[in-house]
């Protein structure tokens, strides 16, 4: 049993559906820090909220956009004569070059590595990235990891509105806005809160934010809202779907 | 732990290498345009092309995914089966036509539709369209640890029993003048025009050299023939400390060969993460020291980083073919161009020619940017 006892989030902007809900706040959209982006520093927001007992704890992360590579790169690049930038690091320039932590800052797993860092994380992890279904296919592996470890940090975060996700997906998905922000869920053998099971069958999703890795986490968090139990489907951008099951103590 | 059969397996090496090859030695490591930030890299000698395939979605399609496809390709697989699909595939961010035209047209949907290849579960999705009959589906990133992670996140799904059969594919290919130049300002990479530059536990070493490529693995349940190997332990650690460097305290890396190997004692060959950076290799030494004590230096470990260069996110995935090779082989491949040993690297490298090695288990190691740590351990014949 993959039970939750603890839960906590941040997002960009209000979520109607989750009103009311305790350990859920609103920052704002959060900008770079000189290390990390944006989708990292959601997930230490979140973090500190719950702030866990990090001893023994191994830790999942399903991660959106970092939110920093195309801000990143923009310090570094000018249209060459021949109308590209491509050269030693751009623009050829020593002042224009790529700097050392434009690396870093694009990333994707730099936000188990904050966390790490940051909070002083030492056990297992399993970084996922970029998927709506990830949170039901990593089930089994969240499982296993409970069963070396005792309990699970798992922890979605996603910076997706950002140049670089929503330039790319400005003609498949106008005008839709892109929630951001990360939420922690500890996980357990027990739950006190509830339980995450695979789910059969399929419904409409049951909270409207176009924020792949984060729609799993505001279906449970809308159900523990809501006081209910729920069929959450989990819809791929590009075609695939897959459910978890909520079951509400 | 039980093991996991690994029925079948593919890799696309820089220059074509197969594993004949790096057990012979032979260098892919090669000169470099001089548009690139650096001299020497290990490129993989294909070029795809839309015209190459229907199916190709857009003309912007990432090298990594066609590698990835390549490599998903080449792997014999029972058609009649399903499977599930775990994807190691860091980022894409650095290919360089990709950042290149998101600069520029970034205000242009239509120009920026061709690029939509690059986003979300995409490349997730159409590998599982090119593996067909796919069930589950993941897409794992943790840097230069990706290929160990993509077969942990599989043996976990099989010992659970949600699939029988799991494709594994991790690919990299950031050998362009942005992937390059990113490594290049960390310094990172051996700027050398030098065909040996490349060399893991050399007191030359001053950083790595770039490869690129692509591997696939067939893990099952229910092996149709004798298998290739077993995959029979794993461990995985976060440092807490450093991004880019290993750490001072090196626990978590113990800790994560210590999961690994669990009961077993003693291993006929560690496949190094022997990246020719400074750092890496004195640590990794201290490491094999702490791991194996008294039995260290005649335990060998080799680096084919020193043959192919630092394939990133694939290069694990290519080591654990390497250690399924060994083992059958009962051959470590050698660490190349090591003639001059740091005093401080003081272990059994297999140094530029392959040597006989005796025993069932072979520990890989992958130590990430991030500070992820993962290990795995392979037998040849079921323990």
């Amino acid at each position: 049993m993959i039970g939750i006892s603890g839960y906590s989030a941040v997002f960009s902007r209000e979520v109607p559906e989750l009103s009311g809900l305790e350990h859920v706040e609103v920052t704002g959209q959060l900008e770079s820090s000189r290390t990390y982006g944006p989708a990292a520093r959601y997930a230490c927001c979140a973090f500190e909220i719950m702030n866990p007992d990090v001893s023994d704890l191994g830790l999942v992360t399903l991660c959106g956009p970092s939110g920093s590579t195309v801000s990143a790169f923009d310090k570094s690049w000018e249209l060459s004569s021949d109308g590209t930038l491509t050269g030693k690091g751009f623009a050829e320039k020593r002042h224009k070059r790529i700097h050392p932590f434009t690396l870093v800052q694009a990333l994707q797993n730099q936000i188990p590595a904050a966390l790490s860092m940051k909070y002083k994380i030492t056990g297992p992890c399993l970084n996922l990235l970029d998927s709506a279904t990830a949170l039901a296919h990593a089930l089994p592996n969240i499982h296993m990891m409970l069963e070396r470890c005792g309990q699970v940090l798992l922890v979605m975060a996603s910076a997706g509105g950002r140049e670089e996700e929503t330039a790319k997906l400005q003609a498949l998905q106008p005008n839709d806005p892109v929630l951001e922000g990360a939420i922690c869920l500890l996980l357990n053998g027990q739950g006190s809160m509830g339980s995450l099971e695979p789910g059969t069958g399929d419904q409409a999703p049951s909270c409207s934010a176009a924020a792949p890795v984060l729609s799993g986490g505001l279906g449970i968090l809308s159900a523990m809202a809501g006081n209910t139990s729920r069929l959450i489907t989990l819809n791929d951008f590009f075609g695939h779907h897959a459910s978890i099951y909520w079951r509400n103590n | 732990m039980s093991p996991i059969a690994i029925a079948e397996h593919a890799m696309i090496i820089p220059g074509l290498l197969d594993w004949s090859a790096l057990r012979d030695g032979v260098s892919a490591i090669t000169n470099l345009p001089e548009t690139m930030p650096v001299a020497m890299g290990g490129p993989v000698p294909l070029e795809f092309t839309q015209e190459d395939d229907a199916f190709w979605p857009s003309p912007m399609m990432p090298r990594a995914l066609s590698l990835a496809r390549a490599a998903l390709q080449a792997l014999p697989r029972d058609p009649d089966r399903s499977y599930g699909l775990v994807l190691g595939l860091p980022n894409l961010f650095s290919e360089t036509a990709y950042m290149e035209h998101t600069l520029l047209h970034r205000a242009n949907p239509k120009a920026m539709e061709l690029a939509s290849v690059f986003s979300y579960d995409f490349p997730m999705n159409f590998l599982a369209g090119v593996l067909k009959n796919c069930g589950p589906r993941v897409r794992v990133d943790s840097a230069c640890a990706t290929g160990n992670d993509a077969l942990i996140t599989a043996w976990q799904w099989l010992a659970s029993g949600v699939v029988d059969d799991v494709v594994v594919v991790s690919a990299s290919a950031m050998l362009n003048p942005v992937g390059l130049a990113l490594f290049h300002n960390l310094k990172a990479l051996n700027d050398k025009r030098d065909p040996q530059a490349s060399c893991p536990f050399d007191i030359r070493r001053r950083g790595f050299v770039m490869g690129e490529g692509a591997a696939a693995v067939w893990m099952t349940n229910h092996p149709p023939q004798k298998p290739k190997g077993y995959l029979c332990g794993y461990g995985q650690s976060l440092n807490a400390e450093k991004f880019v460097d290993l750490p001072q305290d090196i626990t978590p890396m113990v800790n994560a060969c210590r999961s690994a190997m669990g009961n077993v004692k003693e291993v006929a060959y560690v496949s190094a993460h022997g990246t020719a950076t400074q750092a890496n290799d004195l640590k990794e030494t201290q490491l094999h020291h702490q791991l194996f004590g008294k039995a260290a230096p005649f335990t060998p470990l080799s680096s084919i980083k020193s043959m192919i260069g630092h394939c990133l996110g694939a290069s694990a995935l290519i080591e654990a073919i390497v250690c399924l090779e060994a083992l059958r082989e009962q051959i470590a491949p050698p660490t190349i161009n090591l003639h001059e040993p740091d005093p401080v690297c003081d272990l059994d490298y297999v140094p530029n020619q392959a040597r006989p090695i005796s025993g069932n288990f072979a520990l890989s190691n992958a130590f990430a940017f991030g500070g992820q740590n993962a290990s795995v351990l392979f037998s040849g014949e079921k323990p």
